[in-house]
């Protein structure tokens, strides 16, 4: 049974820090490092004291004694920290620290590496040497050490010979090749690495060998990065992206235009084999590198990238993975993350993303393979995409640009919506439709809005109900999302690959949400019905809307109820839920209401006289009268707003 | 009469040490302080390394005392002035 110390990686980091700013004052007195010390003036005077050496032996106790073993336990919990990187602690086997010192441990690892060279690629007898590296791989000290000695040439060779068809480490390619990029990262988190480590910078340089480049970034795949991400960046524009900024980017001798081989299927790997995709694959896991790189050249602005990336996804280059790599590359440097993405990005991420949709919405065409990723940055910045629908009263195309920091004139205050930034309402409308041309490329923003709809009304309604401003939050929130969901729907209507057969599917999705009686209570995977009930755009009666769908048979849509109907139907029932007009319900007529919840609203368009009471009921109860149709009255401005200002753009 | 000019010497020490005393004083003050959070690592060997900074925190504060003690002392022993003529 060993003994195990629980350890904080940052508490150790400031531990460390402190005891060697600690070894630094005292040494100041004493100078035992070599530097100017009261030491020194004190025996120019002819001045002693015993206190001298009593400094001395506790300096010598940090030096010597305690420093190299934090050190050594630090490096040891990085690695661990490399496997649980969500754990706010990680166990450290105190016998690892006592049994291997960091000397010995780089030692190990410079042995491992010799016969790493000495076999010369991974041959008979790799899967040993592989379960000795595998037991080393999360020892930073034993990596940086391997690495150092191995050299950046014959660590990238071996990675492309674990990817190359025929590798003979077999169907083990695949897992030794994730266990040596792990290891790298390992390496990185050496908090002393070796004097030759600088060997590895070459990763940084130029080369012409397609083996070698496509090594080099294998190598960066799989391992833990984050505390290395300027080490990622240089070895991505070294390697790849400083040739792919020429304007020889499509000769087939240009590095990023290289294959590590030309059928990527034989490869053992799951990896591409174009050079350039790879280095865009490194930078969709790796988000601060992914934005220095893609707008840190000067004469190579984002936009650039994106126009360049976008030819090459087009006939005749046809560089299919190199889009799809891209579209990783710029979600990571978005801040675009999780599932749902989340909504709430650093400056940096959202200044990136700005100038990313920007420029992105500058093509009418966009590559097939990065829409998926557009709409999951849609998904991600939704309060940008709302706010970025918003049209002022009167305004027309061309007015303004996108701005990371003004919003336009007369944008609604009172919503809670948090962009940071405003795109033009073009862009937003460009934007959008490039990735409309499936319902499930969309499915992301959709699901975004169904929350953010639900959420921000909620929010709305409760502060009109605190009597908060002038009570027209409600209404400026459903002006907000009717013009962005008009926005949406056009964009849709325009792009879509097949919009009948998106608008057949829609209606099943909005005939089984009408008929399963929900709200516009976001349940997993239900979002974007409720997004799209209140998007309903046709003012027909549901029932013909919805008829001939497939499996449309089934469903029951009243024939007393509209769009117009059931997003007012939505609108009061939130209010209710929110508490409005509950003085009320106990004079509600029986039957509209079942253990104090609002019947759903198929039930009460379903009986003739029920949804008449119901209209009746809203109409008598002023707090629920007038804030509905000022909501409504706001959907519909916000829309009517949107549909003139599309009308009149020149696509 | 005149100054002496091995006793400027040492009070130009004295205060050199003066300014940064407080500082050795205090170079454990922060370590200590991590290790008695425990927020940054525990368990039986944490445990001991930070008795044992307390013990030498301990250490040091004394040795910085007796350090200050020793050099007032060899100000004081020295007069500030010297006879003329005398170096």
């Amino acid at each position: 049974m060993g003994t195990y110390s629980s350890v904080s990686v940052e508490g150790l980091e400031d531990l460390v820090s402190e005891m060697q700013s600690a070894l630094m004052a005292i040494d100041s007195f004493t100078g035992q490092l070599g530097y100017s010390s009261i030491k020194t003036d004190m025996d120019d005077l002819g001045v002693t004291s015993e206190a001298i050496d009593n400094l001395k032996t506790i300096q010598n106790w940090i030096n010597d004694d305690e420093l190299p073993s934090l050190r050594r336990r630090l490096n040891l919990a990085r690695g661990l920290q490399q496997q649980s990187p969500d754990a706010a602690f990680v166990q450290v086997d105190e016998t690892v620290v006592d049994a291997m010192s960091s000397e010995e441990a780089e030692q190990r690892g410079r042995e491992l590496a010799q016969d790493f060279e000495e076999l010369g690629g991974p041959n008979d007898g790799f899967d040993d040497l592989m379960s000795r590296y595998e037991e080393l791989a999360n020892d930073p000290d034993a990596m940086s050490g391997f690495y150092a000695e191995l050299g950046p040439e014959l660590a990238a060779m071996f990675a492309a010979s674990l990817g190359s068809p025929g590798s003979p480490a077999g169907e083990n390619s695949q897992r030794y090749l994730e266990l040596m990029s792990i290891g790298l990262g390992t390496a990185m988190k050496d908090e002393t690495r070796p004097g030759d480590w600088y060997v590895m910078n070459e990763f940084w340089e130029e080369t012409d060998n397609p083996q070698v480049a496509w090594g080099r970034l294998a190598l960066l795949e799989y391992g833990d990065f984050s505390d290395s991400q300027f080490f990622v960046q240089m070895a991505v524009e070294g390697t790849a992206l400083d040739s792919f900024v020429r304007e020889d980017w499509s000769d087939p001798q240009n590095i990023s235009n290289r294959n590590l081989h030309p059928h990527q299927h034989q490869m053992p790997l799951d990896l591409p084999s174009n050079v350039g995709a790879m280095a865009f694959r490194v930078l969709g896991n790796n988000p601060e590198a992914s934005r220095k790189a893609l707008t840190g050249y000067e004469d190579f602005p984002l936009s650039d990238f994106v126009d360049r990336v976008y030819e090459a996804g087009d006939y005749p280059h046809d560089r299919h993975g190199l889009v799809d790599s891209f579209g990783h590359a710029i979600e990571a440097g978005s801040g675009v993350e999780g599932d749902p993405p989340r909504t709430e990005h650093s400056d940096e991420e959202s200044a990136f993303a700005f100038k990313f949709i920007n420029a992105s919405a500058d093509h009418d065409e966009v590559p097939f393979l990065i829409k998926d990723s557009l709409g999951r940055l849609a998904g991600s910045y939704v309060h940008e995409m709302v706010a970025g629908s918003f049209v002022d009263d009167g305004e027309r195309p061309g007015f303004r640009e996108s701005s990371m920091t003004d919003a336009p004139n007369d944008f609604p205050g009172g919503t809670g919506l948090d962009p940071s930034f405003y795109l033009s309402p073009e862009v937003t409308y460009e934007f959008l439709g490039s990735f409309q041309d499936e319902l499930q490329l969309s499915q992301p923003f959709d699901e975004a809005m169904g929350t953010l709809l639900s959420k921000k009304l909620d929010a709305a309604i409760q502060a009109d109900k605190s009597g908060d401003a002038d009570g027209t939050h409600a209404q400026q929130v459903m002006q907000l999302f009717g013009g962005a969901s008009r926005m949406h729907y056009l964009a849709r209507k325009e792009y879509a690959a097949d919009f009948d057969a998106q608008e057949e599917a829609r209606r099943a999705g909005v005939a089984q949400f009408y008929s399963s009686g929900m709200a516009i209570i976001p349940l997993p995977g239900w979002k974007h019905f409720a997004y799209w009930g209140f998007q309903v755009a046709a003012n027909d009666k549901l029932s013909e809307w919805v008829s001939g769908g497939p499996g449309m048979e089934d469903q029951v849509v009243s024939e007393n109820a509209t769009a117009e109907s059931m997003r007012w139907y939505m609108t009061v029932q939130a209010m209710i839920e929110n508490g409005v007009g509950e003085n009320a319900v106990s004079n509600a007529p029986a039957g509209l209401f079942e253990d104090g919840e609002l019947k759903p609203m198929n039930e009460i368009f379903a009986d003739e006289q029920l949804s008449e009471q119901f209209y009746d009921w809203v109409n008598e109860t002023p707090a629920l009268n007038g804030p509905s149709d000022e909501a409504q009255e706001g959907w519909n401005d916000g829309a009517h707003g949107v549909d003139a200002f599309v009308g009149a753009m020149d696509r | 009469m005149g100054d002496n000019p091995r006793r400027k010497e040492l009070e130009n020490l004295r205060r050199l040490v003066s300014g940064k005393i407080d500082d050795l004083k205090e170079a454990l003050d922060k370590p200590q302080t991590i290790m008695a959070e425990g927020d940054a690592w525990t368990g039986s060997v944490a445990d001991v390394f930070g008795e044992d900074v307390d013990y030498r925190k301990t250490d040091l504060r004394t040795a910085a005392e007796t350090l200050t003690d020793d050099i007032d002392e060899a100000v004081s022993a020295e007069p500030k002035t010297l006879p003329d003529g005398g170096e």
